[in-house]
């Protein structure tokens, strides 16, 4: 127990293992959790333009990905596996559709809310016909974190870490 | 009263049963209700309780605690950063009962590792508290008050941010969570009380877990050996029943009934009347009483 729990706060205090995991019981002891972390993946095309990809790890099938690897890196970020995120984003091809999820809380709140996502695809010949295909040129991944600021009582996203790949 | 005399019988008749096979049953059921997710730490949970529940020898079966154990190890291995802490600690208490069996004297084994088991949890739960950039000034209270579901009701009574304020707030985070940018920033609810009471709250957890870390650590002086497990029962009652961590509840009042001595039965009494809140509070906890949410 000793082992386990001393090898998770020296992953927590020199890397960024959440201290809510890793057997170090320091659960209910900060604001850091993996619910605080957002991985946030942006495309980048010819134009410069920066849009927002949908990363959905069972379509980006040059690498190999564990069932719960997004709950992993939100746990124990690290370049690493932003860098594989990245290079597979990169190899992909992208449909434009609407962000249904974005919509529905905004609807929720009574905004309206129209912006578009990036969603990959396995194989170019799954599009249908009338659909145009996006490739972008450099890919961004990061890990957004909320932090709480008690003198404004207000919540912010700060940027953990990223990584950009580029074609 | 006639009830009341039933069950300190069944107190009293479970306090003189083995303690070891008490110990071990007590374990298996906690493993049959929080069994790990997935078949390398369920299959050989089920094999096993088949067996132990129904023969006293058998509960004490080496070959039985190893199955359940290499595969309760290999499901933390295999999801080490994911898992709750205290699946960690039921893990640890897993394998102290089949190290157990290896000995003659099991139930000083389990009382020894019971014992220990408490103080490092509230050791590290400790340490991380009082290192942590944010807990000691009460912002990790202050901002669980102002988003966790589980405290919207001590926030309601206590700070006085209503249930719709709070629930708004939670819409906005949750589309800033869909839509994630390092512009936006998001002003939660205040009220004058806010920082008082998440100081209080704060102070008052810190309070309790040391008051247990002390008296288990110094149980050596008669007058902690004789409140360790009042304050292990008191941090028990009242957190759980407030935030139902059902596990961690279970595997706390296990591990308090495995260092008693024999014949404590007042104690042993209070940590089985914990594990039966500990079952109450995973449906009727607090909040589902004061939320209204006793649906079937």
């Amino acid at each position: 127990m000793c082992l386990i729990a001393l090898n998770q706060i020296r992953m927590a205090k020199n890397y960024h293992l959440s201290p809510w995991n890793g057997g170090g019981f320091g659960m209910f002891s900060t604001n850091v959790t993996t619910g605080s972390r957002i991985l946030v993946c942006i495309g980048v095309d010819d134009r410069g333009n920066e849009v927002r990809l949908f990363p959905e790890f069972q379509k980006l099938d040059t690498e190999k990905w564990s069932k719960d690897y997004e709950l992993e890196l939100k746990a124990n970020p690290s370049l690493d596996k932003l860098q594989k995120i990245a290079n597979a984003m990169l190899n992909k091809n992208y449909l434009q559709k609407l962000n249904q999820e974005k919509q529905n809380v905004g609807e929720f709140m009574g905004w309206l809310v129209n912006e578009s996502i990036y969603i990959p695809l396995r194989e170019d010949k799954l599009k249908l016909k009338d659909e145009k295909l996006h490739s972008f040129n450099t890919v961004k991944t990061a890990i957004y974190e909320l932090r709480y600021n008690s003198k404004d009582n207000s919540v912010k996203y700060f940027e953990l870490l990223k990584y950009q790949a580029s074609k | 009263m006639a009830i009341w005399n039933k069950i300190t019988s069944l107190v009293e008749f479970l306090e003189a049963y083995p303690r070891d096979i008490l110990l071990y049953r007590l374990t298996l059921l906690l493993l049959v209700f929080y069994h790990p997710p997935s078949w390398v730490g369920e299959v050989p949970i089920r094999i096993a309780v088949l067996f132990m529940f129904f023969s006293p020898k058998l509960s004490r079966n080496r070959w039985l605690w190893l199955i359940v154990f290499v595969g309760f190890s290999i499901y933390t291995a295999r999801y080490w950063y994911n898992i709750d802490n205290h699946k960690y600690l039921i893990n640890y208490w897993v394998g102290a009962c089949f190290i157990s069996t290896l000995f003659k004297d099991r139930i000083q084994i389990l009382k020894i590792n019971a014992h220990l088991l408490i103080v490092l949890t509230f050791i590290f739960a400790l340490f991380w508290k009082l290192t942590s950039p944010d807990f000691l000034n009460g912002d990790f209270m202050q901002y669980n008050l102002l988003t966790d579901s589980r405290m919207q009701y001590i926030n309601t009574a206590l700070v006085g941010i209503t249930p719709e304020q709070f629930l708004d707030k939670k819409l906005l985070m949750q589309y800033l969570s869909i839509a994630p940018n390092l512009e936006t920033k998001v002003t939660l609810d205040s009220a004058p009380r806010l920082h008082v009471v998440a100081l209080v709250l704060t102070y008052l957890t810190l309070a309790i877990e040391m008051m247990v870390l002390f008296t288990f650590s110094l149980k050596r002086f008669p007058v902690f050996q004789k409140i360790k497990d009042y304050s292990l029962q008191f941090f028990i009652l009242t957190l759980y029943p407030l935030i139902p961590v059902t596990g961690f509840g279970l595997i706390l009042s296990i591990l308090g009934m495995a260092q008693l001595d024999q014949g404590e039965k007042k104690k042993f009494g209070l940590y089985f009347f914990a594990i039966i809140v500990m079952q109450l509070a995973s449906h009727f906890s607090l909040l589902d009483i004061v939320s209204g949410d006793l649906h079937i």
